[in-house]
């Protein structure tokens, strides 16, 4: 269910103040001054928004400039990156998607072959050309490829020489180590098992020992740790939880310690995330605690405990990152008096998207145009792409393999009777209630729900609508999608207490291409019901799809015969065909 | 003159992890005192000379980097960083490991120490050990880096790491991890070698850093990590730190850190959160005097949770005290996470149900 936000009152927030309790110490005084220089920031924003009552304003526009100016030229000053080049890639790319910014074929190409240039003849990449390869620069660089989706893009991958990579970099305790010869710790294990699945490397002899060695960092407070026995840290924290949830083995850390520890991250007076208890806020942290979040939440639907709502406070964090951790010309920031760079942009804009989504659902502070696409909680890509590099990747003969690809949400997909293959499609059982017929679909999350409408129609075709041509069906359905108005007046007006939990339709900016994830199985709960669009014969009706135990119930048709907006005149036939099935 | 920089930059706290400036301290220097005319640093451009200059490097042919047609993320390297990469390459390409080539990834691991290539070349599977070179010199070169200019960087840790490992000897170690905890005492990269080296009296040590901050949350895991590593937590341990992470709630009420590890230590109570008769009493007597530290009241809630999911009849912990906490600390006490302890409101209430009915079924 999208909902706007309104700020919090400076009232409440000048109540938030830190209280030292009369011991003055180096973390109360540090932290006093930074609660000082945030307050003064959301005051200011107190007043202007006064006289703008669109603010705070994402601004994307500069952001953008930013961004891509960074993507052909960095100043000397990023030297001390230089053995990081793919992950400048990766964050500069996830930044411009997150903006749903195209970039131009060209472009992609380049970024492709200079990520080409970084990867080692023995496997992995490294942090530029020539470098050893390195598991994190391994990680940047595939996160880049699938950002980037081509084909072009996706061969770079010497799956073959990454897979023995992978294995030359794996320790007999389950850890992983960054590079020959180089550092074992949480980072490794993540950046490792991110890349297999990805790629459709992983396997159960990969992972052995590691859920072990992982759940071995989860500390007292918590949080998960670099390695065992240190200190709970929200980076490492994230890298942990990823990957037990890839391995599918979520379960063995100790969930209500790990939501007690993340849900505390959050400031009192900021808002934003603080990486370890008693540290100060930064912008990056947005993203590495906030999306513990969304993996926290498939986690509580496997034990059967259904969230409804963020459990941190996503209007406080959106707060702080709009309007502390923006760069006047463009580029965002750790907090107000930092430096922007590549890294903060990339990681405060994916966290100012964890905190726009909740499941389907949008909960945008300020101006409308400042959502973001959603970013998928376990890989930092979008959805999309990661569904598409899955699907690309996947090798038929061995679906075997590909049911234990990871699936964040698989539960709750099956919880539904939806399973999934791994290769982004799954079974979809309908029972259409009026007609006493049971459809499986087999559906994938390009498919658009009007697309989904049309297959069941197809599907149910023989019964009871042979005398019609299926060009008169995929006419109809197109007509309800064609324009931007009528599918964002349906997802927001007409249909949002019914959509908010079922199908995702958040991108309709795409409808008229409907191709983006629309439909997935990661958003399907019990229990609420969706309005879908339905074609029958020359009427058009609508049809609600209630989630009933282990299927999906179609009923409730009504008809739209004379509903005299929708013109039935018929369109160019190739050009529908291709747009919807 | 980039040492000093740096320690100035560490007296404002500049640095918060995991941190890459568009402008390190090195450009830094380069171009707010270079115009002073200052050139007493030995690693200063204008003195630097640059390998394609030097007699003895006129054998080795250098080797540009292969960004490809399109460079991307194109950095605007100085002249003096272009140099002593092209050498590196040359060297790595050719397999050199002699002196020169030693001096060479000094160079080349001062200009960017986040270079992990560089560091493996020079480490003592490659050129150290193909020289058979004095460790203890290696040591003074990483620890001068570690301490003036890298002291969150991941690759000199490893370093130095490597190094005593391989002479069996930690030593130095307290020292090193000392000085840089003096500076920024959360330091997590040296709390990671700290642990890595473990030493008698390390429990003193992490005592005086709780002294200094009581809201230092890295001594506070380090103290539990020693005591883990050393005695573990016997009944007269467990006892002994109830009594000092109660004595420093008292302090502080409001310092998660100390909260956290009471919850830590109480951990290893057989009879688990709310069946010590010290903190119980301890919390109690807090609440009644008025304090109403989010941290307090969360303890409480977990302790009503606790015993409504065993069972247990002790009249202080129950559903009601707990949902009312949670409504407190959601309106007043703990705002920002309203939503969360809604949640759990429902959920002590769900344990009950999940409790009633076990019951019944047993009937």
């Amino acid at each position: 269910m999208s909902k706007l936000l309104s700020l919090r009152s400076i009232e409440d927030i000048k109540k938030q103040r830190y209280r030292d309790e009369g011991v003055v110490t180096v973390t109360s005084l540090e932290q006093g001054e930074v609660e000082e220089a945030v307050y003064k920031k959301l005051y200011d924003l107190s007043l202007r928004i006064k006289v703008n009552p669109n603010l705070p304003e994402l601004l994307q526009e500069t952001h953008k400039c930013y961004l891509l100016d960074c993507l052909i030229y960095l100043s000397s000053g990023y030297q001390s990156l230089d053995a990081s080049r793919p992950w400048l890639c990766y964050w500069i790319l996830h930044a411009l998607a997150l903006m749903e910014i195209k970039t131009d074929e060209k472009l992609k190409s380049a970024v492709a072959q200079f990520l080409g240039k970084c990867q080692s003849p023995n496997g992995g990449f490294g942090g530029g050309p020539g470098h050893l390869p390195h598991l994190a620069a391994t990680y940047a660089a595939v996160n880049a490829l699938v950002t980037l989706g081509t084909e072009e893009a996706y061969n770079i991958i010497n799956r073959e020489k990454l897979q023995q990579f992978l294995w030359s970099m794996k320790q007999p305790d389950g850890s992983f180590c960054m590079h020959r010869d180089g550092e074992v710790d949480i980072r490794g294990v993540y950046c490792a098992l991110a890349v297999a699945s990805l790629t459709n490397l992983l396997s159960e002899e990969l992972c052995r020992g590691t859920p072990e060695w992982i759940v071995s960092c989860q500390t007292y407070e918590g949080g998960f740790s670099g390695c065992p026995g240190m200190e709970a840290h929200g980076g490492y924290a994230f890298c942990g939880l990823s990957a037990l949830i890839i391995m599918g083995k979520g379960h063995l850390c100790d969930l209500q310690a790990l939501l007690r520890w993340t849900v505390n991250r959050q400031m009192k007076l900021e808002g934003g995330f603080q990486g370890r208890t008693n540290k100060l806020v930064d912008g990056c942290y947005s993203f590495w605690q906030g999306a513990a979040f969304p993996l926290i939440y498939s986690l509580m639907a496997e034990e059967g405990v259904r969230v409804t709502d963020h459990l941190f406070d996503e209007r406080a964090l959106q707060e702080y990152i709009l309007t502390c951790c923006q760069h006047p010309q463009g580029g965002l920031l750790d907090k107000p008096g930092k430096h922007r760079d590549i890294y903060h942009t990339s990681y405060t804009l994916s966290g100012l998207s964890v905190a726009q989504h909740f499941m389907s659902g949008l909960h945008i502070l300020g101006d409308t145009d400042n959502e973001l696409a959603c970013t998928h909680p376990v890989y930092n890509i979008r959805p999309d792409h990661v569904r598409k590099a899955m699907i690309y990747f996947k090798i038929t003969d061995d679906v075997e393999s590909l049911i234990a690809l990871p699936d964040p949400m698989k539960h709750v997909a099956s919880e539904q009777g939806i399973v999934g293959i791994g290769d982004g499609s799954w079974n979809l059982r309908v029972l259409v209630t009026d007609l006493q017929a049971e459809r499986q679909l087999r559906v994938k999350s390009d498919l658009h729900i009007g697309g989904v409408m049309l297959r069941l129609v197809e599907d149910l075709v023989g019964e009871l609508f042979g005398r019609f041509h299926w060009r008169t069906r995929v006419t109809y359905g197109l007509l309800l999608f064609r324009s931007r108005w009528s599918c964002f007046h349906r997802a927001r007006t007409l249909f949002p207490p019914y959509l908010a939990t079922k199908f995702v339709f958040h991108r309709f900016k795409l409808a008229t291409k409907p191709q983006i994830d629309d439909f997935t199985p990661s958003t399907v709960t019990c229990e609420e019901r969706v309005v879908a669009l339905f074609t029958r014969s020359c009427e058009l009706s609508t049809a609600t799809l209630v989630a009933h135990q282990n299927s999906i119930i179609l009923k409730n048709r009504r008809s739209y015969q004379n509903r005299n907006q929708i013109s039935l005149d018929p369109l160019p036939d190739e050009k529908t065909k291709e747009i919807l099935v | 003159m980039t040492d000093i920089v740096s320690a100035i930059y560490d007296l404002m706290g500049k640095v918060a992890e995991p941190s890459v400036d568009e402008d390190t301290v090195k450009d830094k220097v380069d171009r707010i005192f270079q115009g002073m005319g200052d050139s007493s640093s030995d690693e200063s451009e204008t003195t630097f000379q640059l390998y394609k200059d030097r007699k003895e490097w006129k054998d080795v042919t250098p080797v540009p980097q292969d960004d490809g047609d399109q460079p991307i993320v194109a950095i605007d390297y100085t002249e003096q960083f272009k140099d002593v990469f092209d050498y590196f390459r040359a060297i790595l390409q050719s397999g050199e490991k002699s002196e020169r080539a030693l001096n060479l990834t000094k160079d080349a691991a001062a200009l960017n120490p986040a270079n992990y290539t560089v560091w493996q070349y020079r480490s003592l599977r490659e050129i150290l050990k193909a020289l058979n070179k004095d460790i203890n010199e290696e040591m003074n070169f990483i620890e001068k880096i570690i301490v003036y200019n890298q002291p969150k960087n991941y690759q000199v840790w490893h370093h130095r790491k490597i190094l005593v490992e391989w002479v069996q000897d930690a030593s130095k170690e307290k020292y090193l991890t000392e000085t840089v905890l003096a500076k920024d005492a959360k330091n997590y990269h040296a709390w990671q070698h700290q642990y890595f080296s473990l030493y008698d009296g390390e429990l003193e040590y992490v005592d005086s850093l709780i002294s200094d901050d009581i809201r230092n949350n890295s001594a506070w895991n380090q103290r539990y990590f020693v005591i883990m590593g050393t005695t573990g937590f016997t009944d007269e341990v467990l006892d002994r730190e109830i009594d000092y992470a109660l004595a420093s709630i008292k302090v502080v009420t409001e310092n998660e850190s100390a909260w956290n590890y009471l919850r830590g230590v109480l951990l290893h109570d057989k009879c688990g959160l709310s069946h010590n008769i010290k903190v119980t009493n301890f919390c109690e007597e807090l609440y009644n005097s008025g304090n109403r530290s989010p941290f307090l009241l969360a303890l409480i809630v977990d302790m009503c949770s606790e015993q409504v999911s065993q069972g247990t009849d002790d009249p202080r912990y129950n559903v009601e005290r707990a949902k009312s906490l949670c409504s407190e600390l959601a309106e007043k006490y703990d705002t920002v996470r309203a939503k969360y302890w809604n949640y759990m409101a429902e959920s002590v209430e769900k344990n009950v149900k999940k409790e009633e009915s076990q019951v019944e079924a047993e009937q």
